[in-house]
């Protein structure tokens, strides 16, 4: 379970959160859908504890990220806004320091190790150095490291940048099966297809605050609108800076 | 949790061609840069050149004039204008000295009579002294080994003309220019355990910044002290074998620098590389700290390239002013850097009187170290710096 309540933060004169609040539960894949520079990678960012809010708290699990933030970290598997892969590793050796940071060891990391690859359908580049990986291996990769520890909460800032339409289907697939295995999942997007396909809970953010909360269906009814992309302008009061 | 931190990052870093590249001419640079200026200088200050004179009445004393050449010596006719005359389409320099061998020099030696060679020369000009006495030892050199001969013929022992022996003893340490080429050399191998580290201290913290994987490294349940100390570790190693390779290399080639010609026996042997080892281990792990705190803070690969090149300067030149003006101070020996290079200096010089200081400033050295390590993982908590902002 993922909440943050109250966060404030300023970027110099910029107030980047502005008394932000969401919950993400269990046995849900809950959408974080905004504008570029609605906040929502300085919100997630302050829920893994990498960046101090000025006020407010994000809590993983029930542990506040910003007072313990090792603790909080160890129940998150992380997708993040930027991801670079070390390049002169390969992909096992990659998964495997991450599955180090988490404290596995020995046969039992090895054994996670197997499962992840399996999982994810990349034993043929497993091997192979991570320089020369298409976008698609990449996020495969990344994934398999968010997800070797096995944790309950998986958070990804915009998975599905880049992705062709095959990674991005694969991607959608390994979210509904942890959703099924009642994981909490916590995405944020700028691309409300995703978002309306995808999410049991939306919420929308715009200029650091949250503008509305609600399955898309319910979203669509507040506003009147019969498709999700108007009922969503309608919502943040303009179209600035989303995609379709 | 470290050992899987280290492993990674030795993983990566060893995989790095550049930073190998960059380590190793690291090592192998400075020495090679030393022997051959050492070389050179060693050369230049003792070799014998050619020196011409007008030798007047040759044929009254063949035996002298051919001496005379053995030792470089020669003939040649005095040039009318200027002090340069041309041998073999060569523009040499003439000392202007004239020696004049009597008209009658031949007949007095014979008859045992003294003969005179007259030396005519500017004894104010720059460096004729050095050359008279040049000239002169051949004619002594002649003349005693004709009295010896003269005596050992009338049956007298020769030792009668010499009766006081002086055994000549030399206590001076080497020539200060000698000793201060030498003591480059440590500050040399100071160098090594920088550069040798620098390329490996920059990748792994600004470089892995710019590729986007250090804010993800931080994201993970580690504390930023054991991100920061795996990195140094594995700074430090690099900086280390730098060090080693570049000591092993410096005795390797200490053998074919001409040092017997500055009248300097140097013997670079086991203890001493072992002694500066030692020495180099803490300062390994300092240069690693210095230089991760200072990429680290850099916004990207390259300006902390550029940051390093000026900080660097710290550890290069002044430990090289130092050992120019051949400083010592006592405070000096408990300072990061400066007490491994007055250490290096002396233990070269071998005026090492106590050990006791430089104990003392390895332990300085690796309390400072650590000290770097803690303020850079504390600035890794700050926003700015992960992100680079």
């Amino acid at each position: 379970m993922l909440q943050v309540n109250n966060l404030v933060k300023h970027f110099g004169d910029i107030k980047a959160l502005d008394d932000l609040s969401f919950l993400a539960e269990n046995g849900q894949i809950t959408g974080i859908l905004g504008p570029n520079g609605a906040g929502k990678t300085t919100a997630l960012r302050v829920l893994y504890g990498l960046l101090e809010a000025e006020e407010g708290t994000g809590l993983i699990n029930g542990v506040d990220s910003q007072v313990s933030p090792q603790l909080a970290r160890k129940e998150i598997g992380i997708f993040p806004d930027k991801f670079g892969l070390y390049e002169r590793l390969t992909a096992r050796e990659q998964i495997s320091y991450f599955a180090g940071l988490h404290g596995l060891k020995g046969k039992e990391k090895e054994q996670a190790l197997d499962d992840v690859i399996e999982k994810l359908d990349i034993a043929d580049i497993a091997d192979r150095r991570c320089e020369g990986f298409s976008q698609g291996q990449r996020m495969k990769v990344i994934i398999a490291q968010a997800l070797v520890h096995q944790p309950q909460n998986l958070i990804l800032d915009e998975p599905t940048r880049g992705l062709d339409v095959m990674s991005t289907r694969i991607l959608r697939e390994i979210l509904l099966e942890l959703k099924q295995q009642g994981k909490c999942i916590l995405f944020s997007s700028h691309v409300m297809q995703e978002v309306a396909a995808l999410c049991d809970k939306v919420i929308v953010v715009a200029n650091g605050k949250v503008a509305a909360v609600g399955t898309p269906q319910e979203l669509c009814e507040r506003t009147g609108k019969t498709e999700f992309e108007d009922a969503f302008v309608a919502l943040i009061g303009s179209d600035e800076g989303i995609a379709a | 949790m470290i050992k899987t931190l280290f492993t990674k990052e030795f993983l990566d870093s060893i995989r790095d061609k550049r930073s190998i590249f960059a380590a190793l001419l690291g090592a192998f640079l400075p020495p090679i840069f030393f022997a051959a200026i050492m070389t050179f200088t060693l050369e230049e200050s003792t070799s014998v050149d050619e020196l011409y004179i007008s030798i007047e009445n040759q044929q009254q004393a063949p035996h002298i004039v051919a001496l005379l050449e053995q030792s470089k010596i020669l003939q040649a006719n005095m040039p009318e204008t200027g002090k340069t005359f041309e041998l073999d389409g060569e523009s040499l320099e003439h000392s202007k000295i004239t020696l004049t061998f009597a008209d009658d020099f031949a007949q007095k030696m014979e008859q045992g009579q003294k003969a005179t060679i007259t030396l005519l020369a500017d004894y104010s000009k720059k460096g004729s002294r050095e050359e008279i006495s040049r000239i002169k030892r051949v004619v002594n050199r002649y003349q005693s080994q004709l009295v010896t001969m003269k005596l050992t013929a009338r049956g007298i022992s020769p030792s009668i003309l010499s009766p006081i022996h002086i055994e000549e003893n030399d206590t001076s340490s080497p020539s200060s220019k000698s000793a201060l080429i030498l003591g480059m050399l440590g500050v040399m191998i100071l160098v090594a355990a920088f550069v040798s580290s620098t390329n490996v201290a920059i990748d792994c913290s600004a470089g892995e910044r710019e590729r986007n994987s250090l804010e993800l490294l931080i994201m993970q349940p580690v504390s930023t002290l054991q991100v920061v100390i795996a990195k140094t570790m594995n700074t430090a190693f690099f900086g280390a074998v730098g060090a080693t390779l570049s000591i092993i290399l410096t005795a390797l080639v200490i053998p074919f620098i001409p040092l017997h010609k500055a009248g300097m026996a140097f013997n670079f042997d086991l203890q001493l590389g072992l002694t500066i080892w030692l020495l180099l281990l803490p300062l390994a792990l300092f240069a690693a700290a210095f230089q991760l705190a200072v990429a680290f803070h850099a916004k990207s690969f390259k300006e902390a390239q550029s940051y390093i090149q000026y900080t660097i300067m710290v550890p290069v030149f002044l430990p090289m002013v130092l050992e120019i003006m051949n400083y010592k101070n006592a405070a000096l020996s408990y300072i990061p850097i400066f007490a491994q290079q007055q250490a290096i200096s002396q233990l070269i010089r071998g005026d090492l009187e106590s050990y006791l200081p430089f104990v003392g400033g390895s332990i300085i050295t690796i309390i400072v170290s650590f000290a770097i390590i803690k303020f850079t993982a504390n600035s890794l908590k700050s926003e700015k710096v992960v992100l680079g902002l």
